[in-house]
């Protein structure tokens, strides 16, 4: 896959420019606190949108200032994982992971093979009917991942996906993703974080967002 | 029969207001757009004009004369002026600024990302409120009907002005009070004060209850 960024955004007291064509599997996101990190992505999701520049992936355009293209987020099959995960607190680990399924776009409703194996892979299955609320800062960031991923969408972004986490589940964290991650070798990924040694774990493709 | 009416005319004000509230908070909420500061500055004018001010501009609207008034005398000349039906036109204006500001309470309540996550998933705006911000803001919502009804139940100045005080008719726990005073019946305005006062220490403690679960659903994840 193929993903072009060229973005220019005005943010508060400065402008974020980024640039450039996304080729491999995994990338990283660095830079301080405040440069924009959140926003690229962001703005690569279609959930704030830039003031000029054009985001394709493969053909596809997702969005062109000039030509007044925008895909809505839905249309651009993407995973995002909110650094505050953004689960659903009313419901439990399954039901947040099978949302899609109560959705119109997605009518299927049928517990699917990958899903079982990414609930297998995550070591999901003894929390599934717990209410997210009720588990604990690892076992929410892998629901997280789990639901982000269980669409297989062709872009996965992950912003600041193990803030929060001690150092021992930050690690733990960290291998269960990249094992994942190497079972859908479809799907690239951008990980955002402000810690190299969490990027490189993953990845030497490392973007850094400077001021 | 005041008890009746005022809880009738309170009960379909709620619901109307919050038919009416509930998709424009959403929307304004979702969508930032150049006229939603006029759209929310029409919805809360009520709020700072004295209800009889509101009455009056009813009682211009549909009065024999009014443009409302000489349409609806199209219809076997029918009249909103001096009916229970005028009352409550009177509080759905009045008690609307209260419901609409109690919504967008409710559902600013709710973290963006939730919605946002939805959205990334496919939800459609319809979904997003039905399966994300509902759920997460019921508590809310049910404080603001609670606080649109207590308020409807005691309007008094702009329903007195579109639909008068009629026995039997028109008469309400508020206007009640007020003509029975005024009539030397210190009895039947402390009976009804005592109902009013009644239902509105129940709901502030429905109120108190809900406000209690929601500082807990706060408590971080």
């Amino acid at each position: 896959m193929t993903l072009n960024i060229d973005i220019h955004k005005q943010m508060n007291e400065r402008q974020l420019n980024f640039q450039a064509t996304l080729t491999n599997q995994i990338y990283g996101l660095m830079g301080p606190s405040g440069v924009g990190k959140t926003t690229l992505l962001r703005i690569i999701a279609g959930l704030t949108t830039a003031e000029a520049g054009r985001i394709s992936c493969n053909q596809q355009v997702w969005f062109d200032a000039q030509q007044q293209i925008n895909l809505p987020p839905a249309a651009r099959q993407l995973g995002f994982m909110f650094q505050n995960l953004a689960l659903f607190p009313h419901l439990s680990a399954q039901a947040n992971i099978e949302f899609y399924q109560r959705l119109k776009a997605h009518p299927q409703k049928v517990t699917t093979n990958f899903e079982q194996q990414l609930i297998t892979e995550l070591e999901l299955q003894p929390y599934l009917t717990r209410p997210v609320t009720q588990l604990s800062g690892g076992q929410r960031q892998r629901v997280a991942l789990c639901r982000a991923l269980i669409l297989q969408p062709q872009l996965l972004l992950l912003d600041e996906p193990f803030t929060g986490l001690d150092d021992q589940l930050r690690w733990r964290a960290i291998e269960l993703t990249k094992k994942v991650l190497t079972k859908t070798p479809s799907t690239q990924v951008i990980v955002v974080s402000h810690r190299r040694d969490e990027i490189t774990a993953f990845t030497q493709n490392i973007l850094q967002l400077s001021i | 029969m005041p008890i009746i009416h005022s809880l009738l005319i309170a009960f379909s004000a709620t619901l109307t207001t919050f038919l009416i509230a509930l998709p424009v908070a959403y929307y304004l909420l979702r969508r930032r757009t150049h006229f939603g500061w006029l759209l929310e500055s029409l919805l809360l004018l009520p709020l700072v004009l004295p209800p009889t001010v509101v009455g009056l501009f009813l009682l211009q609207l549909f009065g024999k004369f009014g443009l409302g008034g000489r349409f609806l005398a199209l219809f076997h000349n029918y009249s909103l002026i001096f009916t229970l039906s005028g009352a409550t036109l009177a509080t759905i204006i009045v008690v609307l600024p209260i419901m609409y500001q109690a919504l967008k309470a409710a559902l600013q309540s709710v973290d963006p990302n939730l919605i946002e996550a939805a959205t990334v998933m496919g939800a459609t705006p319809l979904e997003t409120l039905r399966l994300v911000v509902v759920p997460n803001a019921y508590q809310g919502l049910i404080i603001s009907l609670l606080l649109t009804f207590c308020r409807g139940l005691g309007e008094f100045g702009a329903s007195l002005m579109v639909a008068g005080y009629i026995e039997g008719k028109t008469d309400t726990i508020a206007t009640s009070i007020y003509f029975s005073i005024q009539g030397g019946d210190t009895q039947t305005a402390l009976f009804l004060s005592g109902v009013n006062i009644l239902i509105g220490v129940l709901a502030l403690l429905l109120i108190h209850l809900l406000n209690q679960q929601i500082e807990r659903r706060k408590q971080p994840l």
